[in-house]
């Protein structure tokens, strides 16, 4: 493990037992290269990470920092060119394991010309399901997206929105124990992506285990049990969302309904006490302080951030 | 790297303008002035319009293989080549009308398989009429050439051989040239076509469409074409030569078969006037000026006539030039050239010749050596006269391509009654044999002989080709019949002689001196009229006339005692069954020739 | 039309008395020799030797453990049912309406003077039907794969449970079911073509005094002419393929419809052909200096003679007389009697030559089928005896007997191959000939989406049409890369031919560039290429010999046995397609 950084066994479920560990990639790389065999990208550089089963893992970083090239390698779309990725402990180019694994992919890649219960009736049965469990599953699968009256329409005509919700269903169609999203929330307006997330969270309750990358970082920070951070394709941070954000000799005061005396007060005790008054104002989106700090400090200074090196 | 690729793309942009500007200052339409293209094209009438019949097929065919109508094309001359050498014959054939869709304005193709139809699938055929059917294919590929185009005379010209020559010279010309006669389905397409195949023109003596005249109106269309400015590549004496021809051989063809009256002479007097419409043509693009092969005599007669009076100017310069090109020519030369032929060696014959000709003085160099005076005037002459002789040249030189001479002869000989009558009399007999009645071949036979020396005696040039052939098969037959050798009481005897040297082609045997003595005979003999007509010429041979005999080549030996000759009957031909129109007493008289065996 | 003895071999002859099976499986083993070699070299480049075999011996192995196991018809039939959609969506069944519109156009190519006009509609339709169905399947096979790979749709299709194999049969069977809905239209509409293509009528234009004799009227650029028998019905003479019935009602005579033009003959044919030569010598027959060495030459008023042999013709097949028709040729050394046709003299024997018919003289109708009738008690000779003879009985107690053919006219020649005389017991239905005719057509499209979904694996799309494009063309013109690697058709290889374009020297002559090296070497290099193009034809399926329409165009059952063999041959394609696609597919990075 080479997590250093506020590593707190904060997880219920425990790690040392190898069925609950979904997705283990080992000293995972990816190098794409040219007609000619020219090396072009390093898209992925040795990462080692590991989902557990049962909770919201985010993958987060800007764009081109190596996020979709983990979970294409991660589904077998892409071979890696080094290490190794095991998903449910077998090798990712394993089509077996497609039976227990649901995928949304970063724009709904389905057929346009098909509608809402053709397409679901289609991966359906490419799961090999009878005529009946078909059945049975679009119809609860529209229910609950909420395509009940659009499910008659191709999907060339539905809007951003209902192509996300109609590649979540399919994603579904197999009842999966892990769940592949890629940027589940791009395109939604605000209460499209309240729904999404509450929809993961209700997914995770109900026991599957969520992979899901994002450049949005707010809904890492609400969802997400514990998040990777790549930048270029290295690792720069894995942890509890929690312990990342919680900055160990840094307090934060937050109150309200004091006067100006009452905060000069206030500072004269941290003064007092040898503190230092940093900031006191209304707090920010503190993951994406986080994160264009590592941006930042990743340009100064490649490689894993605070620990390792 | 951004600005690499960048700049790549704006070198391909540069240079795809460069290549279009060129392209589109040609281009322009010619109204816009430096439209070289459109220019080129209305100069050599390259607009699709000009070339002919816009068809909606052949330009669907042609979108259709989408820009790759060469590969199609070729792939379907590959399965034309197939087919034809597996004699997939009817695919073949309709393989090649796909062919001509995707190139119609292609000449080559349409003369090329319509050749390959009409010669070379059609012989494939066991049966005659398929044969005919299969020439028909081809001459209706070359129609159908000809309407999409209507500029190239080729076709028409073409046409005009197909009909005439492959229909009319064949092996089965008799059966082709009788299908086609009552083909009246094949006719109403040429008038379809419009080509008037059964107007009066075309009609053969049975008031039926005859092939060499339906060609002959093919090759009038072209004519017609070439006047309104299409171009052709065949030489005009070549090109205007076929007309009459085809007439002549129409008139060939009837008599071949039978028609031997005033119908035949019709023919024949037509074919003469086109003859000599003909040779009254001005001939232009074979030589640098326009020839009128009719006017050969008026040109020797200019040349005798500069040539006298250069003469008569220059007197000795001519000496005297010559004199001045023997100085420059090396002694040994010279020396090799004074010496008696007799004595010169191989290699001193050659340089003798040489010198021959080096010291030749030229028109030029002999006004050359005048005083002043006189070379002026010396000057014009040798110039009128060198444009004279080449004029001769020419002129002779393109009657002998087309046989002038020989053919002018024929339609004059063919229009005497008395040829006609040679030729019934020996058809007749021809017949007779057949019904095995002996005697009255033989008879028949003596009497065309008769006739035949006449005909020969006045226009001995007819000896030469067919009609010589005939006659000699003829004799031959008749040799037969009265099972003895002919000797040289045969009244045709001169003429079996002549042939026998003529054919074996011997090497001592001049048939143009030959013929020239056999000609100045002929001369002599007055108009046609008055020697076809008079009883005495019957009895007219070299014979009794021993001056002017022919007497060239080893083995022309005129008789130089004359057999005794029997007075001329005037006897009525009433045993010729008559089709004939003329009135009997315009009849030359019979004659009996004691000379032949009987 | 060219038949040859080797496609009148019945499908178990083929297989086992001319080894078929054992080619076949002889070229099976060779090509998954050489496809695990090359494999082999490839994973050892980009793994390395231990790896690269591990990662082999585990691609086969999954094969035979998981991918072929494990497929599921209900997912091959969703991808089916996808690729249906996709290409109705795409607007395929307009090619349906550009063939109507074809056979509306059709008059313009078809020539009607032709002397067999029903074998020009037949081979027109089914030939346009080959092309256009073999360029729909090459246009929808190709682009589905890598339009999916393209717009990525192939991403939440590979995630699913899906073998490489179910997206290779899936593609196939869907494209096959759309073509052949294409395919079964479009014989409906050709059948209708050709039928009323070819219908016409005659009027009776004269008759002679007694009006039996007669002639028909000119239409389609024919017309006939007939003789009534004392029933008053008849039949006219054959032209251009076909006659009319005739029957006499009332005073009217009345000519139906054209029969014997649309045809399917079930031949007999002979099991070989044997020539003798000027004295009665064994040879090979005469060649008359035909480029074609289809028929052979017998010489004519000499022993020179052609022996058909048959064999197992069973007297049930001819109740009443043998039915026999002769396709002979002629060649004339000399022109000879232009009016009357070569003759021949035929006769038929027992295979110890002890008994023989008479002989009967004929005719040659060059191109024509000449149809004869041999009784089946006749004239001839037992043990050089005249006798009457049975011919069942005598000539061919076992069903086997000898046919000789002689030429008659001294110096002509008589010519024919083994297809060129076969008995005639029965005539089958034309529309299941028809039909047959477009199983073929099936089977050549099969192979062709075959060949292009294989190609679409791992074939960029418009890559992908021109490398099957490339098979197809070099499957139509196979025989010409023969002719140009044999070098009997002249003008050398390509680099030859693209330097003697612009020389524009002709292919009869000698390549002359002054300098016998730079010969050598473009001859060398043309060498090579040649070979590899021959290579490459050989990989390719002969779709010049999959089509069979000359069959169906010249009325010629087209024999189980060859339509056996060509099902055989597009499994064939259909396995080894099979394999390349699934191996393909397996190695390939889709997200790539």
């Amino acid at each position: 493990m080479a997590t250093t950084l506020a590593e707190q066994p904060a997880a219920p479920i425990p790690v040392n037992d190898p069925t609950n560990i979904i997705v283990e990639t080992r000293n995972l790389g990816k190098i794409y290269r040219d007609f000619w065999g020219r090396k072009k990208v390093n898209a992925l550089k040795s990462l080692d990470l590991e989902v557990r089963r049962g909770e919201i893992f985010g993958l987060l970083g800007p764009n081109g920092s190596g996020k979709s090239t983990t979970i294409k390698l991660m589904l077998g779309l892409l071979f890696p060119t080094a290490g190794r990725v095991f998903v449910f402990g077998k090798e990712a180019t394993d089509v077996a394991k497609n039976e227990r694994i649901g995928y949304l992919p970063e724009e709904s890649y389905l057929y346009k010309f098909l509608n809402a219960e053709e397409t679901l009736d289609f991966y359906g049965r490419l799961f090999d399901m009878s005529a009946a469990v078909r059945r049975e599953r679009t119809e609860k699968l529209i229910q609950m997206v909420g395509l009940q009256r659009a499910r008659r329409r191709q999907l060339k005509e539905y809007s951003k929105g209902m192509t996300r919700r109609i590649g979540l269903a399919q994603a579904l169609i197999n009842e999966p124990e892990f769940l592949v999203l890629d940027e589940p929330t791009t395109g939604l307006d605000p209460i499209g992506t309240r729904e999404m997330k509450d929809l993961i969270l209700r997914l995770r309750d109900e026991g599957k285990t969520i992979l899901l990358c994002s450049h949005q970082l707010a809904d890492v920070q609400d969802v997400c049990d514990r998040v990777a951070i790549l930048h270029q394709g290295e690792l720069k941070e894995l942890g509890r969302v929690d312990s990342l954000l919680k900055v160990q000799d840094v307090t934060e005061i937050q109150a309200s309904g004091l006067t100006e005396d009452a905060k000069r007060e206030i500072q004269a005790v941290i003064e007092r006490h040898g503190g230092v008054t940093k900031k006191m104002d209304n707090p920010t989106a503190t993951m994406e302080d986080l994160f264009l700090e590592i941006v930042r400090e990743s340009e100064q200074r490649p490689g894993r951030r605070g620990g390792g090196s | 790297m951004n600005n690499r690729s960048l700049g790549r793309k704006i070198t391909y942009i540069l240079m795809i303008v460069g290549l279009l500007l060129p392209l589109y200052y040609l281009g322009r339409p010619a109204s816009k002035g430096s439209g070289k293209i459109t220019e080129l094209r209305s100069r050599y009438r390259m607009g699709q319009a000009d070339l002919g019949k816009l068809d909606p097929t052949s330009e669907s065919m042609r979108l259709a293989t989408l820009g790759m109508r060469g590969i199609a094309s070729t792939i379907l001359w590959i399965r034309a080549d197939y087919y034809k050498e597996e004699k997939y014959f009817d695919r073949f054939s309709a393989t090649l009308n796909q062919i001509a869709l995707l190139q119609p304005h292609f000449i080559s193709v349409w003369q090329h398989q319509a050749h390959n139809l009409s010669y070379n699938v059609s012989p494939e055929f066991e049966d005659y009429r398929q044969r005919y059917e299969w020439v028909k294919k081809g001459i209706d590929y070359l129609v159908k050439g000809t309407s999409y185009n209507s500029q190239k005379p080729i076709l028409q010209y073409d046409l005009g051989h197909y009909l005439g020559n492959k229909l009319g010279k064949a092996d089965e010309k008799r059966q082709y040239r009788d299908l086609f006669r009552n083909d009246n389905e094949f006719h109403q397409y040429f008038v379809d076509k419009g080509l008037n195949a059964v107007g009066d023109d075309a009609m053969g003596p049975d008031r039926k469409p005859d092939n060499w005249l339906v060609g002959k109106l093919w090759f009038e269309t072209a004519y017609q074409l070439v006047a309104a400015g299409a171009g052709i590549k065949k030489s005009a004496h070549l090109l205007y030569s076929y007309s009459p021809l085809w007439q002549m051989y129409h008139g060939e063809a009837i008599e071949d078969e039978g028609v031997l009256d005033e119908r035949a002479r019709f023919v024949w007097e037509r074919a003469g006037r086109e003859w000599k419409d003909f040779g009254n043509r001005e001939l232009t693009g074979t030589t640098t000026v326009a020839v009128i092969l009719r006017s050969l005599d008026v040109a020797r007669d200019e040349v005798e006539k500069l040539r006298s009076r250069f003469v008569e100017l220059t007197g000795d310069a001519a000496k005297l030039a010559e004199d001045v090109k023997k100085q420059k020519i090396p002694e040994a030369k010279m020396a090799a050239y004074l010496k008696p032929s007799e004595q010169r060696s191989l290699t001193e014959n050659r340089e003798a010749n040489e010198v021959a000709m080096l010291i030749q003085p030229t028109y030029q160099e002999i006004a050359g050596q005048l005083p002043r005076a006189k070379q002026i005037e010396a000057l014009e002459i040798a110039e009128q006269l060198g444009a004279a002789e080449d004029y001769l040249k020419n002129t002779q030189s393109l009657r002998d391509q087309v046989n002038y001479s020989y053919w002018e002869v024929r339609a004059a000989a063919e229009q005497q009654q008395t040829m006609v009558d040679a030729r019934r009399l020996m058809f007749e007999a021809n017949q007779l044999i057949d019904l095995a009645d002996i005697k009255g071949a033989v008879e028949k036979y003596e009497d065309a002989w008769v006739r035949w020396n006449m005909v020969f005696r006045y226009y001995p040039a007819i000896m030469t080709e067919e009609v010589g052939e005939e006659v000699l098969k003829s004799i031959n037959r008749y040799k037969k019949l009265i099972d003895a050798d002919l000797d040289e009481s045969f009244v045709l005897w001169e003429f079996m002689n002549f042939r026998r040297s003529y054919d074996a082609d011997y090497l001592d045997f001049d048939v143009e001196r030959t013929l020239s003595l056999w000609n100045e005979y002929a001369l002599k003999l007055g108009t046609p009229e008055d020697f076809f007509n008079s009883p005495m010429a019957k009895t007219l041979g070299f014979k009794d006339s021993g001056d002017a005999k022919p007497t060239e080549g080893a083995d022309v030996k005129p008789d130089k005692n004359p057999s005794p000759q029997t007075p001329p009957q005037s006897t009525p031909a009433t045993d010729v069954p008559s089709q004939d129109t003329v009135e009997s007493n315009t009849r030359p008289p019979k004659l009996e020739n004691p000379d032949a065996p009987n | 039309m060219r038949l040859y003895p080797e496609q009148f071999w019945t499908y178990s002859e083929w297989l086992f008395d001319h080894n078929g099976l054992r080619d076949g499986l002889l070229l099976a083993l060779v090509l998954t020799a050489l496809g695990f070699v090359i494999g082999l070299i490839v994973a050892v480049v980009k793994h390395g030797p231990g790896e690269g075999f591990l990662n082999v011996a585990k691609l086969i192995g999954q094969l035979f453990t998981v991918d072929i196991p494990r497929i599921s018809f209900r997912r091959i039939f969703a991808i089916a049912r996808l690729a249906i959609k996709e290409s109705i969506r795409k607007k395929v069944l307009v090619v349906v309406g550009v063939f109507i519109v074809g056979m509306m156009f059709a008059g313009w190519y078809l020539d009607e003077s032709a002397d067999y006009p029903a074998r020009l509609y037949i081979s027109f339709v089914l030939t346009m039907t080959n092309y256009m169905v073999i360029v729909l399947g090459l246009f929808v096979s190709c682009f589905s794969i890598p339009a999916d790979i393209k717009n990525r749709t192939i991403y939440t299709i590979v995630t699913k449970p899906v073998r490489p194999l179910e997206l290779f049969l899936g593609r196939v069977t869907g494209f096959m079911a759309i073509g052949t809905l294409v395919l079964v239209s479009m014989g409906l509409l050709s059948y209708v073509f050709v039928v009323r293509g070819l219908y016409h009528e005659h009027e009776v234009v004269s008759t002679d005094p007694d009006g039996l004799k007669g002639e028909t009227s000119y239409n389609n650029r024919h017309k006939h002419t007939f003789t009534l028998n004392d029933t008053g019905t008849g039949q006219t003479d054959e032209i251009k393929g076909h006659s009319h019935l005739i029957e006499k009602v009332g005073d009217k005579i009345v000519i139906q419809g054209p029969i014997d033009d649309l045809t399917a003959r079930v031949p007999v044919y002979a099991k070989n052909l044997r020539f003798t030569g000027r004295d009665g010598e064994d040879n090979a027959g005469y060649n008359v200096g035909y480029m074609s060495e289809y028929q052979k030459y017998i010489e004519g008023d000499t022993l020179s003679s052609a022996i058909w042999k048959f064999e197992g013709v069973s007297p049930s097949l001819f109740d009443q007389a043998i039915k026999y028709d002769l396709t002979i040729s002629a060649f004339r050394t000399y022109k000879g009697d232009i009016v009357t046709p070569v003759g021949g003299l035929i006769y038929f024997r027992s295979t110890d030559g002890t008994v023989e018919t008479d002989r009967i003289p004929f005719k040659v109708k060059e191109f024509l089928t000449d149809r004869r009738v041999l009784p089946l008690q006749l004239k001839g000779f037992k043990d050089g005896e005249p006798a009457d003879l049975d011919f069942f009985k005598d000539i061919a107690p076992d069903g086997s007997f000898e046919v000789v053919v002689r030429c008659q006219d001294r110096g002509q020649y008589l010519g024919m191959a083994a297809a060129d005389i076969y008995l005639r017991p029965n005539d089958l239905y034309f529309y299941w000939n028809f039909i047959k005719g477009y199983i073929s057509i099936w089977l050549q499209m099969f192979i062709v989406v075959c060949f292009g979904v294989m190609f679409s694996c791992f074939l960029s799309g418009p890559v992908a049409i021109i490398a099957t494009l490339s098979a197809i063309v070099l499957g139509f013109f196979g025989f010409f890369v023969d002719e140009v690697y044999k070098n009997t058709s002249g003008g050398g290889g390509p680099v030859e031919a693209l330097i003697r374009i612009p020389m524009q020297s002709g292919s009869a002559i000698e390549l002359d560039l002054g300098n016998p090296a730079l010969e050598t070497s473009i001859r060398t290099i043309d060498r090579g290429l040649l070979y590899s193009i021959q290579l490459l034809k050989s990989a390719v399926p002969n779709f010049d010999q999959l089509g069979t329409a000359d069959f169906v165009a010249y009325g010629v059952n087209l024999f189980g046995g060859l339509l056996g063999r060509h099902m055989t041959i597009a499994l064939g394609y259909f396995l080894l397609t099979c394999i390349v696609s699934y191996f393909f597919l397996k190695t390939r990075e889709m997200a790539a």
